[in-house]
Protein backbone atom coordinates (compact mmCIF):
# COMPACT_ATOMS: atom_id res chain seq x y z
CA UNK A 1 0.00 0.00 0.00
CA UNK A 2 1.24 3.36 -1.11
CA UNK A 3 -0.89 6.43 0.60
CA UNK A 4 1.50 9.50 -0.79
CA UNK A 5 -0.37 12.72 0.23
CA UNK A 6 0.76 15.03 -2.46
CA UNK A 7 0.50 18.97 -0.17
CA UNK A 8 0.55 21.09 -3.68
CA UNK A 9 -2.71 20.08 -4.10
CA UNK A 10 -5.48 21.74 -3.48
CA UNK A 11 -7.54 18.73 -2.26
CA UNK A 12 -7.27 18.42 1.50
CA UNK A 13 -5.48 15.51 3.18
CA UNK A 14 -8.20 13.87 4.99
CA UNK A 15 -9.79 13.69 0.84
CA UNK A 16 -6.99 12.60 -0.18
CA UNK A 17 -6.64 9.62 1.77
CA UNK A 18 -10.02 8.74 1.13
CA UNK A 19 -9.41 8.64 -2.59
CA UNK A 20 -6.60 6.45 -2.28
CA UNK A 21 -8.96 4.23 -0.42
CA UNK A 22 -11.63 4.32 -2.97
CA UNK A 23 -9.18 3.25 -5.27
CA UNK A 24 -8.46 0.32 -3.77
CA UNK A 25 -11.67 -0.56 -2.66
CA UNK A 26 -12.48 -0.24 -6.73
CA UNK A 27 -9.71 -2.35 -7.99
CA UNK A 28 -10.09 -5.02 -5.86
CA UNK A 29 -6.85 -4.48 -3.31
CA UNK A 30 -9.57 -4.55 -0.20
CA UNK A 31 -12.35 -7.15 -0.95
CA UNK A 32 -16.01 -6.70 0.69
CA UNK A 33 -16.18 -6.69 4.38
CA UNK A 34 -12.61 -6.76 4.69
CA UNK A 35 -11.46 -4.27 7.82
CA UNK A 36 -9.65 -1.25 6.71
CA UNK A 37 -6.63 -0.43 8.70
CA UNK A 38 -6.94 0.92 12.05
CA UNK A 39 -6.20 4.54 13.79
CA UNK A 40 -2.91 3.01 15.40
CA UNK A 41 -1.12 1.49 12.63
CA UNK A 42 -1.80 4.22 10.10
CA UNK A 43 -0.34 6.41 13.16
CA UNK A 44 2.88 4.47 13.29
CA UNK A 45 3.01 3.13 9.50
CA UNK A 46 2.60 6.41 7.49
CA UNK A 47 2.32 8.93 10.53
CA UNK A 48 -1.35 10.28 9.43
CA UNK A 49 -3.55 11.72 12.83
CA UNK A 50 -6.11 10.21 13.94
CA UNK A 51 -8.31 12.97 13.66
CA UNK A 52 -7.24 12.67 9.31
CA UNK A 53 -7.79 9.11 9.04
CA UNK A 54 -11.17 9.39 11.13
CA UNK A 55 -12.12 12.49 8.69
CA UNK A 56 -11.08 10.47 5.53
CA UNK A 57 -13.14 6.86 6.75
CA UNK A 58 -16.02 9.31 7.68
CA UNK A 59 -16.02 10.54 4.10
CA UNK A 60 -15.99 6.77 2.94
CA UNK A 61 -18.53 6.25 4.80
CA UNK A 62 -20.95 8.95 3.49
CA UNK A 63 -20.27 8.05 -0.03
CA UNK A 64 -21.20 4.38 0.49
CA UNK A 65 -17.81 2.48 0.59
CA UNK A 66 -17.73 1.85 3.90
CA UNK A 67 -19.53 1.11 6.90
CA UNK A 68 -18.44 1.71 10.83
CA UNK A 69 -19.65 -1.33 13.48
CA UNK A 70 -19.00 0.24 16.75
CA UNK A 71 -16.26 -0.52 18.65
CA UNK A 72 -15.00 -2.82 15.74
CA UNK A 73 -13.48 -1.09 12.85
CA UNK A 74 -14.42 -0.21 9.34
CA UNK A 75 -15.29 -2.42 7.22
CA UNK A 76 -15.70 -2.45 3.30
CA UNK A 77 -18.92 -1.85 2.57
CA UNK A 78 -20.69 -1.43 -1.23
CA UNK A 79 -23.87 0.54 -1.36
CA UNK A 80 -25.62 0.27 -4.86
CA UNK A 81 -27.17 4.00 -5.67
CA UNK A 82 -30.29 3.01 -6.12
CA UNK A 83 -31.70 5.96 -8.18
CA UNK A 84 -30.01 5.34 -10.96
CA UNK A 85 -31.44 1.82 -11.45
CA UNK A 86 -34.89 3.09 -10.89
CA UNK A 87 -35.20 6.61 -13.20
CA UNK A 88 -33.54 4.06 -16.25
CA UNK A 89 -33.89 1.45 -18.48
CA UNK A 90 -30.92 -0.57 -17.89
CA UNK A 91 -31.63 -3.25 -15.59
CA UNK A 92 -30.63 -2.93 -11.87
CA UNK A 93 -27.43 -5.80 -12.80
CA UNK A 94 -26.09 -3.68 -15.33
CA UNK A 95 -26.15 -0.13 -13.13
CA UNK A 96 -24.25 -2.70 -10.57
CA UNK A 97 -21.77 -2.88 -12.84
CA UNK A 98 -21.48 0.49 -13.60
CA UNK A 99 -20.65 1.90 -10.55
CA UNK A 100 -18.02 -0.54 -10.45
CA UNK A 101 -18.83 -3.36 -8.74
CA UNK A 102 -18.36 -6.87 -9.93
CA UNK A 103 -21.08 -9.46 -9.39
CA UNK A 104 -20.96 -12.29 -11.01
CA UNK A 105 -24.12 -15.09 -11.15
CA UNK A 106 -23.75 -17.61 -9.32
CA UNK A 107 -26.60 -19.51 -8.91
CA UNK A 108 -29.21 -20.54 -11.68
CA UNK A 109 -32.42 -21.81 -11.46
CA UNK A 110 -35.03 -22.03 -14.49
CA UNK A 111 -38.09 -23.98 -14.37
CA UNK A 112 -41.32 -24.46 -16.88
CA UNK A 113 -44.29 -23.15 -14.81
CA UNK A 114 -48.03 -22.91 -15.47
CA UNK A 115 -48.84 -19.24 -14.70
CA UNK A 116 -51.97 -18.43 -12.00
CA UNK A 117 -54.41 -15.50 -11.91
CA UNK A 118 -51.79 -12.68 -9.98
CA UNK A 119 -49.33 -13.73 -13.19
CA UNK A 120 -52.39 -13.73 -15.91
CA UNK A 121 -53.38 -10.35 -14.82
CA UNK A 122 -50.11 -9.42 -14.65
CA UNK A 123 -49.20 -10.42 -18.37
CA UNK A 124 -52.28 -9.99 -19.42
CA UNK A 125 -53.60 -13.56 -20.43
CA UNK A 126 -57.02 -14.54 -20.30
CA UNK A 127 -56.45 -17.70 -19.51
CA UNK A 128 -53.28 -19.78 -17.51
CA UNK A 129 -50.13 -20.12 -19.97
CA UNK A 130 -46.62 -21.80 -19.86
CA UNK A 131 -44.00 -19.40 -18.26
CA UNK A 132 -40.54 -19.59 -18.06
CA UNK A 133 -39.51 -19.02 -14.47
CA UNK A 134 -35.72 -17.94 -13.98
CA UNK A 135 -34.25 -17.06 -11.07
CA UNK A 136 -30.49 -15.39 -10.67
CA UNK A 137 -28.38 -14.77 -7.51
CA UNK A 138 -25.24 -12.64 -8.13
CA UNK A 139 -22.25 -12.89 -5.49
CA UNK A 140 -19.02 -10.35 -5.36
CA UNK A 141 -16.30 -12.05 -3.24
CA UNK A 142 -18.58 -14.72 -2.00
CA UNK A 143 -21.06 -12.61 -0.79
CA UNK A 144 -25.03 -12.73 -1.97
CA UNK A 145 -25.15 -9.17 -3.31
CA UNK A 146 -29.02 -9.50 -5.49
CA UNK A 147 -31.83 -12.04 -6.15
CA UNK A 148 -33.18 -11.72 -9.73
CA UNK A 149 -36.46 -13.22 -9.83
CA UNK A 150 -38.50 -12.69 -13.30
CA UNK A 151 -40.84 -14.60 -15.77
CA UNK A 152 -41.26 -14.75 -19.08
CA UNK A 153 -43.94 -15.88 -21.54
CA UNK A 154 -42.28 -19.17 -22.93
CA UNK A 155 -43.50 -18.26 -26.78
CA UNK A 156 -40.60 -15.71 -26.37
CA UNK A 157 -37.67 -17.61 -25.75
CA UNK A 158 -38.15 -21.25 -26.85
CA UNK A 159 -34.41 -21.74 -27.98
CA UNK A 160 -32.38 -20.73 -25.11
CA UNK A 161 -28.74 -21.29 -24.47
CA UNK A 162 -28.04 -21.67 -21.19
CA UNK A 163 -24.41 -20.37 -21.68
CA UNK A 164 -25.79 -17.18 -22.85
CA UNK A 165 -27.88 -16.42 -20.19
CA UNK A 166 -24.57 -16.08 -17.66
CA UNK A 167 -24.21 -12.71 -19.32
CA UNK A 168 -25.64 -9.79 -17.49
CA UNK A 169 -28.95 -8.52 -19.66
CA UNK A 170 -31.17 -10.85 -21.01
CA UNK A 171 -32.87 -8.00 -23.07
CA UNK A 172 -30.56 -8.94 -26.35
CA UNK A 173 -31.99 -12.79 -26.28
CA UNK A 174 -35.50 -11.88 -25.94
CA UNK A 175 -35.07 -9.79 -29.14
CA UNK A 176 -32.82 -12.16 -30.91
CA UNK A 177 -35.51 -15.15 -30.34
CA UNK A 178 -38.60 -13.05 -30.76
CA UNK A 179 -38.11 -9.31 -32.26
CA UNK A 180 -39.49 -7.56 -29.56
CA UNK A 181 -37.93 -4.54 -28.12
CA UNK A 182 -38.25 -3.64 -24.58
CA UNK A 183 -39.43 -0.36 -24.59
CA UNK A 184 -41.10 0.77 -20.84
CA UNK A 185 -40.90 -0.72 -17.78
CA UNK A 186 -42.77 -0.05 -14.46
CA UNK A 187 -40.75 0.06 -11.39
CA UNK A 188 -41.58 -0.01 -7.91
CA UNK A 189 -39.38 0.12 -4.84
CA UNK A 190 -40.82 -1.37 -1.41
CA UNK A 191 -39.06 -2.27 1.63
CA UNK A 192 -39.40 -5.73 2.95
CA UNK A 193 -38.86 -8.46 5.56
CA UNK A 194 -37.19 -11.04 4.25
CA UNK A 195 -39.20 -14.47 4.01
CA UNK A 196 -37.69 -17.96 4.89
CA UNK A 197 -36.78 -18.61 1.30
CA UNK A 198 -35.23 -15.44 0.61
CA UNK A 199 -33.05 -15.13 3.73
CA UNK A 200 -31.75 -18.10 3.13
CA UNK A 201 -30.56 -17.36 -0.24
CA UNK A 202 -29.44 -14.24 0.56
CA UNK A 203 -27.41 -15.43 3.62
CA UNK A 204 -29.12 -13.31 6.14
CA UNK A 205 -31.27 -13.87 9.28
CA UNK A 206 -35.24 -14.04 8.32
CA UNK A 207 -36.79 -10.96 9.07
CA UNK A 208 -33.86 -8.66 8.33
CA UNK A 209 -34.61 -5.43 5.95
CA UNK A 210 -34.57 -6.34 2.27
CA UNK A 211 -35.24 -3.70 -0.57
CA UNK A 212 -37.50 -5.06 -3.62
CA UNK A 213 -37.62 -3.66 -7.14
CA UNK A 214 -40.19 -5.14 -8.64
CA UNK A 215 -41.94 -4.13 -12.26
CA UNK A 216 -43.04 -5.38 -15.85
CA UNK A 217 -41.54 -4.62 -19.44
CA UNK A 218 -43.44 -3.90 -22.07
CA UNK A 219 -42.18 -4.44 -25.66
CA UNK A 220 -42.96 -1.64 -28.88
CA UNK A 221 -46.60 -3.07 -28.81
CA UNK A 222 -47.27 -2.47 -25.55
CA UNK A 223 -47.20 -6.57 -24.47
CA UNK A 224 -45.92 -7.56 -21.76
CA UNK A 225 -42.55 -9.35 -22.20
CA UNK A 226 -41.29 -9.39 -18.76
CA UNK A 227 -42.46 -9.26 -14.83
CA UNK A 228 -39.77 -9.07 -11.85
CA UNK A 229 -38.58 -8.64 -8.43
CA UNK A 230 -35.36 -8.33 -7.71
CA UNK A 231 -34.42 -8.60 -4.21
CA UNK A 232 -31.19 -6.45 -2.69
CA UNK A 233 -30.06 -6.23 1.42
CA UNK A 234 -31.55 -3.27 2.38
CA UNK A 235 -27.93 -1.94 3.92
CA UNK A 236 -26.99 -2.03 0.50
CA UNK A 237 -28.99 0.48 -1.04
CA UNK A 238 -29.13 4.09 -1.30
CA UNK A 239 -31.21 6.62 -2.68
CA UNK A 240 -30.19 10.00 -3.61
CA UNK A 241 -32.82 12.56 -4.40
CA UNK A 242 -31.41 15.93 -6.11
CA UNK B 1 -52.24 -19.52 1.79
CA UNK B 2 -48.59 -19.61 0.05
CA UNK B 3 -47.38 -16.75 1.38
CA UNK B 4 -47.66 -18.39 5.02
CA UNK B 5 -44.81 -20.18 6.60
CA UNK B 6 -44.02 -21.83 9.58
CA UNK B 7 -41.37 -23.86 11.30
CA UNK B 8 -41.99 -25.09 14.56
CA UNK B 9 -38.26 -26.11 15.16
CA UNK B 10 -37.42 -22.15 15.70
CA UNK B 11 -37.49 -20.08 19.25
CA UNK B 12 -39.34 -17.59 17.35
CA UNK B 13 -43.28 -18.08 18.76
CA UNK B 14 -45.63 -19.48 16.30
CA UNK B 15 -47.96 -16.65 16.66
CA UNK B 16 -45.49 -14.02 15.67
CA UNK B 17 -44.10 -16.10 12.69
CA UNK B 18 -48.29 -16.11 11.26
CA UNK B 19 -48.31 -12.08 11.81
CA UNK B 20 -45.32 -11.29 10.34
CA UNK B 21 -45.45 -13.21 7.25
CA UNK B 22 -49.18 -11.45 7.03
CA UNK B 23 -47.56 -8.72 7.46
CA UNK B 24 -44.68 -8.78 4.98
CA UNK B 25 -47.68 -9.66 2.21
CA UNK B 26 -49.55 -6.74 3.09
CA UNK B 27 -47.10 -4.37 2.63
CA UNK B 28 -45.19 -5.70 -0.12
CA UNK B 29 -48.22 -5.91 -2.11
CA UNK B 30 -49.33 -9.46 -1.78
CA UNK B 31 -52.26 -9.17 0.04
CA UNK B 32 -54.32 -6.35 -1.54
CA UNK B 33 -56.47 -3.51 0.31
CA UNK B 34 -59.97 -5.52 1.73
CA UNK B 35 -58.72 -8.78 0.25
CA UNK B 36 -60.47 -11.40 2.49
CA UNK B 37 -57.12 -13.57 4.84
CA UNK B 38 -58.02 -17.40 5.22
CA UNK B 39 -60.36 -18.39 8.45
CA UNK B 40 -58.42 -19.09 11.43
CA UNK B 41 -59.75 -22.29 11.15
CA UNK B 42 -58.70 -22.53 7.52
CA UNK B 43 -54.66 -21.81 8.71
CA UNK B 44 -55.28 -24.24 12.02
CA UNK B 45 -55.71 -27.40 10.24
CA UNK B 46 -53.54 -26.41 6.87
CA UNK B 47 -50.57 -26.00 9.74
CA UNK B 48 -51.85 -28.32 12.25
CA UNK B 49 -51.23 -25.67 14.90
CA UNK B 50 -54.30 -24.42 17.25
CA UNK B 51 -57.18 -21.55 16.87
CA UNK B 52 -55.75 -19.93 19.47
CA UNK B 53 -52.37 -19.78 18.21
CA UNK B 54 -53.66 -18.27 14.95
CA UNK B 55 -56.32 -15.74 17.04
CA UNK B 56 -53.43 -14.21 18.75
CA UNK B 57 -51.51 -13.66 15.37
CA UNK B 58 -54.46 -12.38 14.17
CA UNK B 59 -54.85 -9.90 17.10
CA UNK B 60 -51.60 -8.64 16.94
CA UNK B 61 -52.00 -7.43 13.49
CA UNK B 62 -55.46 -5.86 14.03
CA UNK B 63 -53.46 -4.15 16.78
CA UNK B 64 -50.86 -2.85 14.53
CA UNK B 65 -54.01 -1.47 12.56
CA UNK B 66 -53.04 -3.85 9.48
CA UNK B 67 -56.26 -5.97 9.32
CA UNK B 68 -60.07 -5.34 10.03
CA UNK B 69 -62.21 -7.85 11.85
CA UNK B 70 -65.73 -7.97 10.72
CA UNK B 71 -67.90 -9.96 12.93
CA UNK B 72 -69.20 -12.80 11.20
CA UNK B 73 -67.68 -11.88 7.98
CA UNK B 74 -63.84 -12.28 9.01
CA UNK B 75 -60.32 -10.90 9.03
CA UNK B 76 -59.85 -8.04 5.94
CA UNK B 77 -57.21 -6.10 5.05
CA UNK B 78 -57.27 -3.03 6.18
CA UNK B 79 -57.08 -0.37 3.71
CA UNK B 80 -53.39 1.55 4.59
CA UNK B 81 -53.55 4.97 3.43
CA UNK B 82 -50.19 5.36 1.35
CA UNK B 83 -48.53 9.42 1.00
CA UNK B 84 -45.97 8.78 -1.95
CA UNK B 85 -44.71 12.78 -1.17
CA UNK B 86 -43.25 11.63 1.41
CA UNK B 87 -40.70 10.05 0.44
CA UNK B 88 -39.44 13.08 -2.19
CA UNK B 89 -39.23 15.64 0.70
CA UNK B 90 -40.70 15.00 4.27
CA UNK B 91 -39.90 18.53 5.29
CA UNK B 92 -41.34 20.86 2.90
CA UNK B 93 -44.92 18.28 3.05
CA UNK B 94 -45.63 19.25 6.45
CA UNK B 95 -45.87 22.91 5.69
CA UNK B 96 -47.20 22.81 1.90
CA UNK B 97 -49.11 20.06 0.99
CA UNK B 98 -51.29 19.16 3.55
CA UNK B 99 -52.71 21.74 6.21
CA UNK B 100 -54.64 18.95 8.39
CA UNK B 101 -51.05 17.15 9.34
CA UNK B 102 -49.78 18.59 12.53
CA UNK B 103 -46.56 18.61 13.81
CA UNK B 104 -45.36 18.70 17.40
CA UNK B 105 -41.99 18.54 19.44
CA UNK B 106 -41.57 15.25 21.81
CA UNK B 107 -37.99 15.77 22.45
CA UNK B 108 -35.28 18.80 22.63
CA UNK B 109 -32.04 18.13 24.09
CA UNK B 110 -28.46 19.22 23.97
CA UNK B 111 -25.94 16.49 23.03
CA UNK B 112 -22.10 16.58 23.18
CA UNK B 113 -20.68 15.77 19.50
CA UNK B 114 -18.37 13.10 21.84
CA UNK B 115 -22.07 10.78 21.39
CA UNK B 116 -21.77 8.21 18.88
CA UNK B 117 -24.74 9.99 16.50
CA UNK B 118 -22.49 12.98 15.20
CA UNK B 119 -20.09 10.35 14.02
CA UNK B 120 -22.68 9.18 11.69
CA UNK B 121 -22.91 12.55 9.96
CA UNK B 122 -19.99 13.60 9.87
CA UNK B 123 -17.01 15.47 11.31
CA UNK B 124 -17.94 18.48 13.00
CA UNK B 125 -16.40 21.01 14.77
CA UNK B 126 -18.55 21.71 17.56
CA UNK B 127 -18.74 20.38 20.58
CA UNK B 128 -22.41 21.43 21.04
CA UNK B 129 -25.30 19.86 19.22
CA UNK B 130 -29.30 20.52 19.76
CA UNK B 131 -31.33 17.21 19.01
CA UNK B 132 -34.88 18.03 18.20
CA UNK B 133 -37.47 15.17 17.56
CA UNK B 134 -40.47 16.06 15.89
CA UNK B 135 -44.18 14.20 15.19
CA UNK B 136 -46.66 14.49 12.57
CA UNK B 137 -49.74 13.49 12.70
CA UNK B 138 -52.84 13.82 10.54
CA UNK B 139 -56.50 13.05 12.19
CA UNK B 140 -55.20 10.80 15.09
CA UNK B 141 -52.86 9.27 12.96
CA UNK B 142 -49.32 8.94 13.47
CA UNK B 143 -47.42 9.71 9.94
CA UNK B 144 -43.87 10.44 10.63
CA UNK B 145 -41.36 10.93 12.50
CA UNK B 146 -38.14 13.19 12.15
CA UNK B 147 -35.55 14.95 13.68
CA UNK B 148 -32.94 17.44 13.39
CA UNK B 149 -29.12 17.86 14.74
CA UNK B 150 -28.45 21.26 15.18
CA UNK B 151 -24.85 22.57 15.83
CA UNK B 152 -24.70 25.45 18.11
CA UNK B 153 -23.36 28.39 17.88
CA UNK B 154 -22.39 30.87 21.06
CA UNK B 155 -25.52 32.12 21.88
CA UNK B 156 -28.52 29.76 20.74
CA UNK B 157 -29.87 28.28 23.30
CA UNK B 158 -33.00 25.60 23.99
CA UNK B 159 -35.55 28.03 23.61
CA UNK B 160 -34.62 29.32 19.89
CA UNK B 161 -35.91 26.43 18.38
CA UNK B 162 -38.42 28.43 16.29
CA UNK B 163 -35.74 31.13 15.44
CA UNK B 164 -32.94 28.16 14.36
CA UNK B 165 -35.96 26.01 11.89
CA UNK B 166 -36.51 29.48 10.49
CA UNK B 167 -33.33 30.15 9.73
CA UNK B 168 -32.84 26.97 8.35
CA UNK B 169 -35.88 27.27 5.80
CA UNK B 170 -34.13 30.56 4.59
CA UNK B 171 -30.60 29.62 3.93
CA UNK B 172 -30.97 25.81 3.65
CA UNK B 173 -28.54 24.91 0.45
CA UNK B 174 -29.24 21.20 0.13
CA UNK B 175 -27.17 19.18 -2.41
CA UNK B 176 -29.26 16.04 -1.96
CA UNK B 177 -30.70 13.75 0.32
CA UNK B 178 -30.35 10.32 0.77
CA UNK B 179 -33.20 7.47 1.28
CA UNK B 180 -32.40 4.40 2.48
CA UNK B 181 -34.22 1.37 4.03
CA UNK B 182 -34.18 0.07 7.54
CA UNK B 183 -35.08 -2.17 10.32
CA UNK B 184 -37.06 0.45 12.64
CA UNK B 185 -36.00 1.28 16.57
CA UNK B 186 -37.79 -0.34 19.81
CA UNK B 187 -38.00 3.52 20.37
CA UNK B 188 -39.72 4.70 16.88
CA UNK B 189 -41.55 1.84 16.77
CA UNK B 190 -43.16 2.34 20.44
CA UNK B 191 -43.65 5.75 18.66
CA UNK B 192 -45.23 5.00 15.56
CA UNK B 193 -47.17 2.12 16.91
CA UNK B 194 -45.31 -0.11 14.17
CA UNK B 195 -44.51 -3.86 15.30
CA UNK B 196 -40.63 -4.07 15.76
CA UNK B 197 -39.83 -6.07 13.11
CA UNK B 198 -41.38 -3.94 10.26
CA UNK B 199 -39.56 -1.47 8.14
CA UNK B 200 -38.94 2.13 7.46
CA UNK B 201 -37.61 4.57 5.11
CA UNK B 202 -34.70 6.84 6.35
CA UNK B 203 -34.34 10.22 4.63
CA UNK B 204 -31.32 12.19 5.63
CA UNK B 205 -30.38 15.30 4.62
CA UNK B 206 -27.76 17.65 5.14
CA UNK B 207 -28.01 21.37 5.62
CA UNK B 208 -24.92 23.87 4.33
CA UNK B 209 -24.43 27.78 4.83
CA UNK B 210 -23.48 29.94 2.04
CA UNK B 211 -19.77 29.06 2.98
CA UNK B 212 -20.07 25.40 2.62
CA UNK B 213 -19.59 24.73 6.18
CA UNK B 214 -22.33 21.93 7.53
CA UNK B 215 -24.93 23.66 9.95
CA UNK B 216 -27.48 20.97 10.21
CA UNK B 217 -28.52 17.09 9.83
CA UNK B 218 -31.90 16.25 9.36
CA UNK B 219 -33.78 13.05 9.04
CA UNK B 220 -37.20 11.85 8.79
CA UNK B 221 -38.32 8.07 9.75
CA UNK B 222 -41.38 6.95 7.35
CA UNK B 223 -42.86 3.68 8.08
CA UNK B 224 -42.82 1.36 4.79
CA UNK B 225 -46.52 1.05 5.17
CA UNK B 226 -47.40 4.94 4.81
CA UNK B 227 -45.58 4.96 0.98
CA UNK B 228 -44.02 3.29 -1.86
CA UNK B 229 -41.86 4.86 -4.49
CA UNK B 230 -43.39 3.83 -7.99
CA UNK B 231 -41.55 5.20 -11.43
CA UNK B 232 -42.18 4.72 -15.18
CA UNK B 233 -39.46 4.82 -17.35
CA UNK B 234 -39.73 4.69 -21.19
CA UNK B 235 -36.63 4.17 -23.42
CA UNK B 236 -36.05 7.07 -26.01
Amino acid sequence: MNYKLDPSLSLPYPTQLKNHFKAAILNGEFKDKAILPDYEFLNKTYGFTEDMVRKAYNELIREGYAKRIKKTGVFVHHTFVVDHMIEKMTPILEEIHNQGYKATLSDLLIEVVKSDEELNSRFGFKESQDLLHLIRLFKADGIAVLWMDAYYPSFYLKQIELESLKGMSIYPLIKQASGCIPTSVDKNLSAINLNQKQSEILDLRKGSAGGMITGSTRDQNNNVIEVFSDIIPADRLRFIIK
Amino acid sequence: MYYLHIDKTLKTPIHRQLSACIESAILNGTLKKGELLPSEDQIGRTFSVSRTVVRRAFLELSRFGLIDQRQGQGHFVKQVQGYPDLLVDPHSYTQTKNESIKSSFILKEIISSQDELPLMIGSFNTDKLLRLKRIHTSSQELIFIDEWMIILEGSKSLEDEKLILSLLDDHRLIKESILEIQGITIEDSLLLSQSKNSLIYLISQDFHDENGRLIAHYKAIIPSSKTQLSVKVTAL
